[in-house]
């Protein structure tokens, strides 16, 4: 009890030093300073993705470049072999080859015929489990590869149609790269700036897959195109967001971002985007047949029009309200999306539609 | 018909006045157990407050605020996100202001005083009573526990490459300012300024000066959070003139969150002028920022001083060092065939502790720590591209608390029910 109670008389006095400035002599920093470099294993990885309407496949073999390089032609020999069956794809093993069923998110797992120890990983994702170019980004992290931009995923990527698929292959070389922490405290986080020569993350995480909507190059080089007055307290950030060409902020606003993205006009409809809006705040998607015809209207600055749309729902860190506005135009897509705290977005609202009015593409 | 008189003493009679003693009747109504309800309900609701609290602050801010404070203004904000989560109120809605609500400190003392009062008054020394009196005995303890903890454990990380060594800890919470210079034996003068004095110095204006510097610190700016950016925002102005920050602008960013998925830790950044303490003079502004440290090899920026060895200027973790030294001969990092999912992290390490004869080593891995002078070390992450290791470094000289007052509660409610059922037993005998 005694020694109770002088722990809590210390509780009440605070019995920590403040602080004050020390000098002392210590070792240098030898380990920290002139550490040897950073020893990355070099690996090969040959990626496809296969996009269905109702699921998203991925094949991916990884692995030492030499090893890898001489089952390059099996595999593309299996890739060649890819046929729809009913929901779900197969294909036919070469030679020798022997496969596993997998669990969870993982469909199968493909063995080559040698004691090489590589496999090929077959993810089957239901929907649509991001753009390629996110996963292609995914892939090149692995390997510590900088991120590509829309504008250079074309070139990246091979295109191979085989019966009704399209395949979309790429082949990546780079250093097998360890991003995994083991959870806990974690170690310093990166900011979002990227500064040059830190390396992409300490301890954390891959990073998610994005959102889907696929960019063309075309509708990039649209984007130069597209011209918008600001209205008052909002302005570009410096943020980058993974299938955006411009990022705003609105001052006095933290929570709200505005972000401006040109979809392919192909294969994106403004129902499908609206209820994949939806979606991200956990309600439920509505008819897309009549879905378009039950948004308002907004003129531009061209004399074309964008459709809007106002939702409140959940996000994943509490509750959101989303304005976006739709225009569509012959080279994209475009979609300008403002999320934030409900309250918040409350305010910007009239700036939002003074801003579409705006919007001007020539 | 006869009757008889009881005779027998009676047993309910109120005792005499004089039994019961001013003290007593003082203490009575704080001895009260309905205080004590509504103490524990007070505590409920502040844990709960506690807990939301955490979406939109960083964990420890919020353990100073609402637990180890004595009144805390709880934000209207907080009890509308509840409700706007779990009950779909309107998101619409905006809930201004707030309430002073107890903090932990106020409600452990009413409690502890409640509990002690309540011995004093109601409970009396007896086998029977040995029971409640063990349970409670369990509950100071578990308090005791959590000060010791708070206030004497440690955690820290030590870092380490492959081949390299290191005699100094890490914390993941505290910055500080360091001044550093080559000396001519190969050690290394170090002048630190622990984070608080330089939010004191950024908020006050006031200028630091040790005997130590040949320079005083002016901190212009202090940012507990930020990000650099290579591309500076229109209207900015930068206040750097020297280093790394003249290609890169500081960005002030929220502080870190207690549900941040991401589980990341505050990177400060601060501008710094440095002047001459002969002649008064600024040398120069520097940006510094826990993200410099980040790099492999470290970013250090230098201020140059004449002909003697320059100083080094470093915004980094606050550091202790160590009387022992840990070398990291390998690291390993195993995956699952075909995935990058960890199945083993181990680092093989030489520990010397020339103080103690020690030299030895030894392997840390996963569930498998090591223990050396009152420290464990526990395998805790992974350099990027296996390049080295972290170990996390806890010392917590009340880590036994916790298991002892579970086990007195333990033993005291054996003893308590174990006695209720021995009398029941009896009498149904």
């Amino acid at each position: 009890m005694l020694v109770l109670a002088v722990y809590s008389a210390l509780a009440v006095l605070g019995c920590q030093e403040s602080p004050k400035i020390v000098s002392y002599v210590s070792p240098p920093d030898a380990n920290l300073e002139a550490g040897p470099a950073a020893e990355f294993p070099p690996a090969r990885t040959l990626a496809a993705a296969v996009y269905r309407p109702d699921a998203t496949w991925f094949f991916k073999l990884m692995g030492e470049p030499e090893a890898v390089a001489k089952q390059q032609k099996a595999f593309d020999a299996l890739m060649a072999t890819l046929k729809v069956s009913g929901a779900n794809l197969e294909w036919k093993l070469p030679e020798g080859w022997t496969e596993t069923k997998g669990q969870g998110l993982r469909f199968a797992t493909i063995k080559p015929s040698t004691d090489s120890g590589l496999e090929i990983a077959v993810n089957r994702f239901e929907g649509v489990a991001g753009s390629l170019l996110a996963n292609v980004n995914r892939w090149r992290g692995e390997l510590g590869l900088e991120d590509l931009k829309e504008v250079d995923l074309a070139k990246a990527v091979t295109d191979q149609k085989v019966g009704e698929l399209t395949i979309q292959s790429v082949d990546l070389t780079g250093k097998r790269k360890a991003r995994q922490g083991m959870g806990g405290m974690g170690i310093p986080g990166m900011g979002t700036g990227g500064m040059p020569g830190m390396p992409p993350a300490m301890g954390r995480n891959p990073p998610p897959v994005g959102q889907p909507g696929q960019v063309t190059s075309g509708a990039k080089e649209a984007s130069d195109k597209l011209a918008f007055k600001l209205p008052k307290g909002w302005r570009e950030s410096d943020k980058k967001v993974m299938f955006a060409s411009k990022v705003l902020e609105v001052e006095g606003a933290p929570t709200v971002k505005v972000t401006i993205s040109p979809l392919k006009p192909d294969g994106n409809s403004v129902a499908d985007n609206v209820n994949r809006w939806r979606g991200q705040l956990a309600l439920t998607p509505e008819n897309p047949a009549t879905l378009e015809q039950t948004l308002t209207k907004e003129k531009t600055a061209n004399g074309g029009e964008a459709l809007l749309v106002d939702i409140s729902g959940k996000g994943p860190m509490g509750p959101q309200r989303l304005l976006g506005a739709i225009a569509k135009r012959p080279e994209a897509l475009w979609f300008v999306k403002l999320t934030g705290d409900p309250s918040e977005v409350a305010k910007v609202r009239d700036g939002f539609t003074e801003f579409v009015r705006t919007l001007k593409f020539d | 018909m006869e009757t008889s008189q009881d005779h027998s003493p009676q047993v309910d009679s109120p005792r005499p006045r004089g039994a019961n003693p001013a003290w007593k009747r003082l203490l009575k109504p704080i001895a009260s157990l309905r205080l004590t309800v509504v103490l524990f309900s007070l505590s409920l609701v502040l844990v709960f407050y506690g807990t939301l609290a955490q979406k939109e602050n960083d964990v420890w801010d919020v353990v100073n605020e609402y637990f180890w404070s004595w009144w805390v203004l709880v934000p209207n904000k907080l009890t509308l996100l509840f409700f706007q989560i779990f009950f779909n109120a309107s998101p619409e809605a905006n809930w201004a202001s707030g309430f002073w609500f107890p903090g932990g400190k106020l409600l452990f003392w009413a409690l502890l005083i409640n509990l002690l009062s309540a011995h004093l008054v109601r409970f009396s020394l007896s086998w029977a009573r040995s029971g409640i009196l063990v349970i409670h005995a369990g509950l100071l303890m578990m308090m005791a526990g959590e000060f010791v903890t708070r206030e004497f454990a440690e955690e820290n990380v030590m870092t380490l490459v492959q081949g390299g060594k290191s005699s100094f800890l890490e914390s993941t919470r505290f910055n500080e300012l360091a001044f550093t210079r080559l000396r001519a034996d190969g050690q290394v003068d170090s002048v630190v300024i622990p984070q608080p004095i330089l939010l004191e110095a950024a908020k006050t204006q006031q200028v630091l000066a040790d005997e130590a510097l040949p320079f005083k610190v002016n901190v212009l700016t202090f940012a507990g959070n930020c990000d650099l950016l290579e591309k500076f925002p229109e209207d900015f102005k930068n206040p750097a003139t020297e280093g790394e920050g003249k290609a890169l602008a500081l960005k002030e960013m929220p502080p870190v969150t207690g549900v941040d998925p991401e589980q990341r830790i505050n990177m400060p950044g601060a501008y710094v002028e440095l002047i001459d303490k002969a002649t008064d003079k600024p040398l120069g502004t520097w940006l510094v920022s826990g993200l410099f440290q980040l790099t492999r090899p470290i970013r250090n920026q230098e201020i140059k001083l004449g002909d003697g060895q320059p100083w080094k200027i470093a915004l980094r973790n606050k550091r202790s060092y160590r009387p022992y030294t840990i070398t990291l001969e390998k690291f390993t990092h195993d995956v699952y065939p075909g995935t990058n999912t960890p199945l083993n992290f181990q680092s093989d390490v030489l520990l010397q502790d020339s103080n103690l004869g020690i030299d030895r080593t030894t392997v840390i891995k996963m569930n498998e720590p090591m223990r050396h002078a009152g420290e464990t070390f526990y395998q805790h992450q992974a350099l990027a591209g296996d390049s080295g290791s972290v170990l996390q470094v806890v010392r917590n000289p009340g880590w036994t608390l916790p298991y002892l007052s579970c086990a007195v509660v333990s033993m005291g409610m054996l003893i308590h029910f174990g006695a209720t059922l021995l009398r029941y037993m009896r009498k149904q005998a």
